[in-house]
């Protein structure tokens, strides 16, 4: 999953005027770029730490913290984007999954550890074969119209969004189910998925191979329960605030459109209930950081945003790291993310890996990080990121000039000679296009190489990776994944197995020895084989190199000291606001 | 004057259909839909998609069902990328914040710039001339996004007068329609000016001076009236294209209008909210100039028709 992409248009006179403002030494400005391009930067931003550390940038005596007072009144002011939809069956981006992870409720989620825990469902057996699923359902969950969440919701709610009618962009979540793929590609009835409702409590899943990592896909977004009489009755309007029936924490309180978003706690909610009573969510123009931060500087909101929707302006960073109070209220937050190059394996001239290799190795990341990009992120060894079972990031060849020539020139092109021309595509917006010249310019002083770039439009460049333009002729193209769970499936098997939307990201690039691995490791139930295998896969491409790591992506945000235990999780920059408490203000 | 009326009402009609029938091509040869998203869609879900919007039909038949769906329901489409929500929905909440804030905008404008333009006609090549001139090359060439944030730094982020953004309530019009106002009243300061001086100094002015009438009733009655009819005609164009919204001063002020609108439903390639802001955009232009040349025969009573 990508994350929200940039109005680009705007951002040009937006820069400009942010010049003007801050040459004024004034905070308002307004401007777009809602894809990150970060400071300056003092520190040499996020070093990958534990899951959802966040560090201060720079360090000022502040009053050391005492056990603070709970404010009386348990309100959140944020800011998000519009978001498309709050259908879990359909949303995509992580505005919308952010919202639908405070309003609905799975069977299960992930404690602090990681682990799994069990919410809508009370336990859970696993047949040995590992092909079938006994859920018992709590008995203390309610819709928020009072009725009891029932297994019948999750049986429906799945059958509707395997049907190719519902058009679902995430229905690959359910396709380790019986029947799923045969369902969403060929036609099936969807009644023959393979999950049923054996009474109230009861939910039984049949899977068409074991998959280890299915209570993973559980915890997501897709796998939610719905009210069949609430969709039936309301059609596409049935997410409205007016008419939606939702499980979670929190409840959609009201969504004018355009404007705010505010939820309110579920006093029904059957665990801890949280702290916040309401969090009141203003809609800001998508790319509107700059607004974002002067309503954040006036007093309007308590933290400049939950998850990806806005990204700190970086004509502001400098001043903001700079400025005593603000910088104290800076949090980053690692991602599990890599942007990378993707080669296309297909032209005879990427077949040898020393030559993907070389590409690599030429890359400056810290400089690409610091100076070029200035925002914050991890280099990146390998494309596996922190948090992935079977990454092994010192196996990947290291940043290494000589190394990379050497290898260049062991695949016959000394100096770059005979190297073709090659082009780096890109989605046109600030920061991939200081990433195209940086590379432009590095590949011809370092390796001899001539880069062409041409730049496209976001739903230019969507369809074209997917076209004949891209296999046939691309060279190369700016790409990046974000974890929509944390789990090795979600790149070995999702990204780079041959099968997968073939060329995207795995651009042709075919191992028959690592297809073989990854599939069976992704029904591999033995923790520890499964393991071994991933990281036998791991060592196949870190041989291979099929595309270039250059960074894991990290999230920077401000968050005023009164608002307590406000962090982004690793996977999808959630933000958990169950989690959050407010303060006293000091 | 009824029938003249009638027929520019009914003019609309080929304007609507050529807006329509071009931006309706314009999509044709766009690259990239609504659907190419970063995971492949799979055939099934795709097929699901076009059916449900009727995109699976053949190109004429889509191109007659919006138009028949428009006339007969008055049915705009749904959005593809706001799942809840269709064109009219989308129109109806936002346009009128737009239209309340470009009336403000304008309201302003006209107020301030008329008597701008009179004085420095009056005071020709004065200090007075010189000061208001200064301000309307200000207003026309210094952008609204330079402007706007100017104004919050001054009077949201250091005075605290009023919130940085939103509509919540009356005040927080007043930064963006000053913005937005801007250019118009200098433009329309511009045109009074210069459509005053040539009027100042027609014959019969000279006669209206000859004959011994006070100032204040040359300058208003027989002056003014006339050096307007130039300055309406700008009004007219300025009035339409504050209407609709502008990108900048709602992404500054973060205000919900429709003129955000305009771009994103290019990028998101969401047809039918650009072709319906399209069509009310076109709309308002051609309304608006009805509306001038209804007030050209108001204010010159030579002007008459038929």
């Amino acid at each position: 999953m990508t994350r929200h992409r940039s109005r680009q248009a705007l951002a040009r006179g937006l820069i400009l005027l942010s010049l003007v403002v801050a040459a004024c030494g004034g905070s308002a400005t307004p401007a777009p770029t809602a894809d990150p391009k970060a400071p300056e930067a003092a520190k040499p931003a996020a070093q990958a730490t534990a899951p959802g550390a966040d560090k201060t940038a720079g360090a000022a005596p502040v009053a050391a913290t005492a056990p603070a007072k709970p404010a009386r009144e348990q309100t959140l002011r944020l800011p998000i984007i519009e978001p498309p939809t709050i259908d879990p069956g359909l949303a995509t981006d992580t505005v919308s999954i952010d919202i639908i992870a405070q309003i609905f409720e799975g069977l299960v989620g992930f404690d602090d550890k990681g682990a799994i825990v069990g919410l809508g469902a009370e336990k859970w057996d696993v047949s040995p074969d590992g092909l079938t699923y006994t859920c018992t359902l709590r008995s203390g969950p309610q819709w928020s119209d009072g009725k009891s969440v029932t297994a019948k919701d999750y049986e429906w709610a799945w059958k509707r969004n395997i049907d190719p009618k519902t058009a679902s962009d995430y229905a690959t979540t359910l396709y380790p189910i019986k029947n799923a793929v045969n369902i969403h590609k060929e036609d099936l009835d969807p009644q023959q998925l393979g999950v049923s409702a054996r009474d109230d409590r009861t939910l039984v899943v049949t899977l068409e191979q074991p998959a280890s990592y299915f209570l993973r896909l559980v915890s997501t977004w897709t796998m939610m329960p719905l009210r069949q009489d609430v969709l039936d009755q309301h059609g596409d309007t049935w997410t409205e605030a007016k008419n939606v029936v939702s499980n979670g924490p929190f409840l959609l309180k009201e969504w004018q459109h355009d404007t705010q978003i505010v939820l309110e706690r579920n006093d029904k909610y059957w665990g801890d209930k949280p702290a916040l009573t309401r969090a009141v969510m203003r809609i800001f123009p998508e790319g509107g950081s700059e607004q974002v931060l002067t309503s954040y500087e006036a007093g309007e909101l308590d933290t400049f945003g939950s998850g990806t929707s806005f990204e700190l302006p970086a004509a502001q960073v400098d001043r903001i790291l700079a400025d005593p109070q603000l910088k104290q209220e800076v949090k980053t937050f690692d991602q599990s993310a890599t942007m990378f190059i993707t080669v296309n394996n297909r032209r005879a001239h990427f077949k040898d890996p020393k030559v993907r290799m070389a590409l690599g190795q030429a890359i400056e990341r810290d400089r690409v990080i610091n100076q070029v990009l200035k925002r914050v992120a991890t280099p990146a060894r390998g494309l596996q990121p922190e948090g992935i079972v079977g990454r092994k990031p010192d196996l990947w060849a290291k940043e290494d000039l000589q190394e990379a020539r050497k290898n260049l020139a062991e695949a016959g092109f000394p100096d770059g000679r005979g190297f073709p021309e090659i082009t780096f595509t890109y989605n046109t917006n600030a920061q991939w296009t200081l990433m195209a010249e940086y590379l432009q310019q590095r590949y011809k002083e370092a390796l001899g190489i001539n880069v062409k770039l041409d730049s496209m439009e976001w739903a230019v460049f969507l369809k074209w990776r997917r076209g004949d333009d891209w296999a046939n002729g691309g060279d190369l193209y700016r790409g990046g994944w974000f974890s929509d769970y944390e789990d090795p499936n979600n790149w070995y098997n999702v990204l780079w197995d041959s099968r997968e939307d073939p060329g995207v990201y795995n651009s042709g690039w075919k191992n028959d020895e690592y297809d073989r691995l990854v599939r069976q490791a992704q029904g591999e139930l033995d923790r520890g084989k499964r393991e071994q295998l991933y990281q036998q896969a791991e060592q196949i491409l870190a041989q291979q190199y099929p595309n270039i790591p250059v960074f894991h992506y990290g999230l920077r945000t401000l968050v005023k000291p009164h608002v307590q235990k406000f962090e982004l999780e690793r996977v999808l920059g959630l933000a958990p606001l169950k989690k959050v408490e407010m303060a006293e203000r000091r | 004057m009824t029938r003249y009326f009638a027929r520019r009402i009914l003019l609309l009609v080929p304007i609507w259909l050529a807006v329509y029938t071009a931006v309706f091509c314009l999509f044709q040869i766009t690259p990239g839909g609504p659907w190419d998203k970063e995971k492949p869609v799979p055939r099934e879900a795709l097929e699901a998609l076009n059916r449900k919007y009727g995109l699976d039909k053949p190109v004429a038949q889509q191109y007659v069902d919006y138009l028949v769906g428009v006339v007969t329901r008055f049915d705009f489409g749904p959005s593809y990328r706001r799942v809840s929500r269709t064109v009219t929905d989308i129109i109806q909440d936002f346009f009128p914040v737009s239209l309340r804030l470009g009336l403000l905008a304008m309201l302003f404008a006209i107020s301030l710039g008329v008597p701008l333009g009179v004085v420095a006609a009056l005071r020709h090549n004065s200090a007075a001339d010189f000061g208001a001139m200064f301000l309307a090359v200000v207003g026309i060439s210094v952008p609204s996004f330079v402007v706007g944030p100017i104004l919050i730094w001054i009077f949201a982020l250091t005075l605290g007068w009023v919130p940085t953004g939103g509509v919540d309530a009356p005040r927080n019009y007043i930064l963006p329609a000053l913005t937005l106002g801007l250019p118009p009243l200098a433009l329309i300061a511009r045109f009074t000016r210069s459509a005053m001086l040539e009027v100042l100094r027609a014959d019969y002015v000279r006669t209206a001076r000859a004959k011994g009438l006070v100032e204040r009733v040359i300058v208003l009655r027989h002056a003014l009236r006339n050096a307007l009819i130039p300055v309406v005609t700008v009004i007219g164009v300025l009035m339409a294209e504050v209407m609709v919204g502008s990108f900048y001063v709602e992404t500054v002020f973060v205000i919900p209008g429709i003129g955000r609108y305009f771009v994103t439903s290019v990028s998101d390639r969401d047809y039918p909210v650009l072709m319906g802001v399209t069509l009310l955009l076109a709309s308002l232009i051609a309304l608006a100039n009805l509306l001038v040349d209804l007030l050209y025969a108001y204010l010159d009573p030579r002007i008459r028709y038929s």
